[in-house]
């Protein structure tokens, strides 16, 4: 049995063989889960992995809510389902707990399949404990202003983020951030460590870059080792103080425009994993998503070639459009990057 | 996906009617008075302008559509056609997107 925390909850891993749950184990540490010795009385989730070559069988009241990228979710009252086509992971949301039956053909699927069938299960046993996910990078300022860029795939979010880290920005995650409602606001929390990069824009040779390969959606991503590339960036947790719905255009210059609340509550749904919306848990994510959007300055970004150039230029944006005084601060004592 | 909730001329409903919102639908309200729906079985949602959302309030209290038009007469100092009108055309657009329940 295997124990890890996770952003002050615990996660227990049972697993029948060693190799067994090699392909989750491998991969927690990269979704900010670290391994723990200290016993959990009660952990927050009990996962047990199995291998089963029975094939996959599921309850016939149990109707299909998602098919995308070979990964199938079926919901069955208060049970749900994820399947590549030979394994099943049947998740119990409200217990906490998700067995896993892993055919041996699993573990020659692709990898990226592999992460999203153990990822998509994990962010589902996480909503009733309060987190939801959010297709968005999350990256933090020298003076420690959160910042989510929020948008589809292809919407330029790994890029911007990349090139506001080797600024020396702190980051959360290129891809998807967790948010979780706090008495004094929402916090957003780190998920996948690792970014995936397109191969024509990463800049320069000084970053560790794996082999390009195709994502889940054809596109050639290489990935980057962020830790070892810039290490003591890494942020676990953030206040998001700026929401930027992010979006490329064939312009020379970027633009900022102001978006109300429920514009951008709106567009916070369509990236907030709308396939695992559950009756039990939406009320409190809708709150959670609304004081996100209360807690912000909200933007759409039009993102053109200036921004790839100089991903710097966002900050001039920003202080165009909310004056210096938030975002000229020396306070930290450092020399302000942004300064001409 | 997601849309604008918007009037459209017409509608099936009358003043007598009593209608529900939807147990499968969640909302929340913004200071400003607007809100978004969203519905659980469709996973589509909609946003509502200030009275868009000051009718779905009034669904959510049990209210009949012609209390509801008084309210709006009340709170907006807006005649009792123009209400009505407002009432009917929101709910009509309401019931074709499934966001409520048979009339009772």
């Amino acid at each position: 049995m295997d124990l890890y925390t996770f952003h002050g909850l615990t996660l227990e891993v049972k697993q029948e063989g060693q190799e067994t749950g090699e392909s989750l184990t491998r991969l927690l540490p990269f979704l900010s889960f670290a391994r723990s010795r200290a016993r959990a009385r009660t952990p927050s989730i009990c996962l047990s992995v199995r291998l089963d070559g029975q094939g996959v069988s599921v309850p016939p009241r149990a109707h299909e809510v998602f098919e995308s990228d070979g990964l199938c979710g079926l919901e069955g009252g208060e049970d749900f389902y994820l399947t590549e086509g030979s394994s099943l992971f049947h998740l119990q949301p409200l217990r906490g707990q998700g067995e896993a039956d892993l055919a041996p053909g699993f573990f020659h699927q692709p990898p990226l399949l592999q992460y999203k069938f153990w990822a998509v299960g994990l962010l589902k046993l996480l909503r009733p404990l309060g987190v939801y996910s959010l297709h968005a990078a999350g990256v933090v300022t020298h003076t420690g202003l959160g910042l989510l860029i929020v948008g589809e795939s292809g919407s330029g979010k790994s890029t911007l983020a990349l090139g506001l880290v080797r600024q020396g920005w702190g980051y959360l995650s290129d891809d998807t951030v967790l948010l979780r409602l706090q008495p004094d606001g929402v916090e957003a929390l780190a998920f996948r460590k690792h970014f995936h990069v397109a191969p024509n824009v990463t800049p320069g040779a000084d970053l560790p870059l794996g082999e390009a390969m195709p994502d889940l959606s054809r596109r050639r991503r290489r990935i980057v080792d962020m830790e070892e590339a810039y290490p003591g960036q890494y942020i676990a947790g953030c206040t998001p103080r700026v929401l930027l719905f992010s979006r490329i255009v064939p312009h020379a210059h970027s633009t900022l425009l102001p978006l109300e609340h429920p514009q951008a509550l709106w567009r916070l749904l369509s990236q907030s994993g709308p396939q695992l919306f559950d009756r039990g848990t939406m009320g409190q994510q809708l709150e959670a998503l609304k004081r996100l959007v209360q807690q912000t300055s909200t933007y759409e970004l039009l993102a053109g070639r200036d921004l790839y150039q100089d991903p710097m230029i966002l900050m001039h944006l920003l202080r165009e459009a909310e004056g210096e005084k938030r975002w000229g601060d020396h306070s930290s004592g450092k020399k302000d990057p942004w300064s001409d | 996906m997601g849309r604008p909730l918007v009037r459209q001329e017409g509608s099936m409903v009358r003043l007598d009617q009593k209608m529900r919102p939807h147990p499968e639908v969640v909302d929340t309200e913004f200071e400003s008075g607007e809100g978004v729906l969203l519905h659980l079985e469709s996973k589509t949602y909609y946003s509502l302008n200030l009275t868009g959302m000051r009718i779905w309030r009034g669904l959510k209290q049990g209210l009949t559509l012609k209390e509801i038009s008084h309210n709006l007469q009340t709170e907006f100092e807006v005649d009792e056609e123009r209400a009505e009108s407002s009432v009917l055309t929101v709910v009509g657009e309401l019931s074709q997107q499934n966001l409520l329940q048979t009339p009772e």
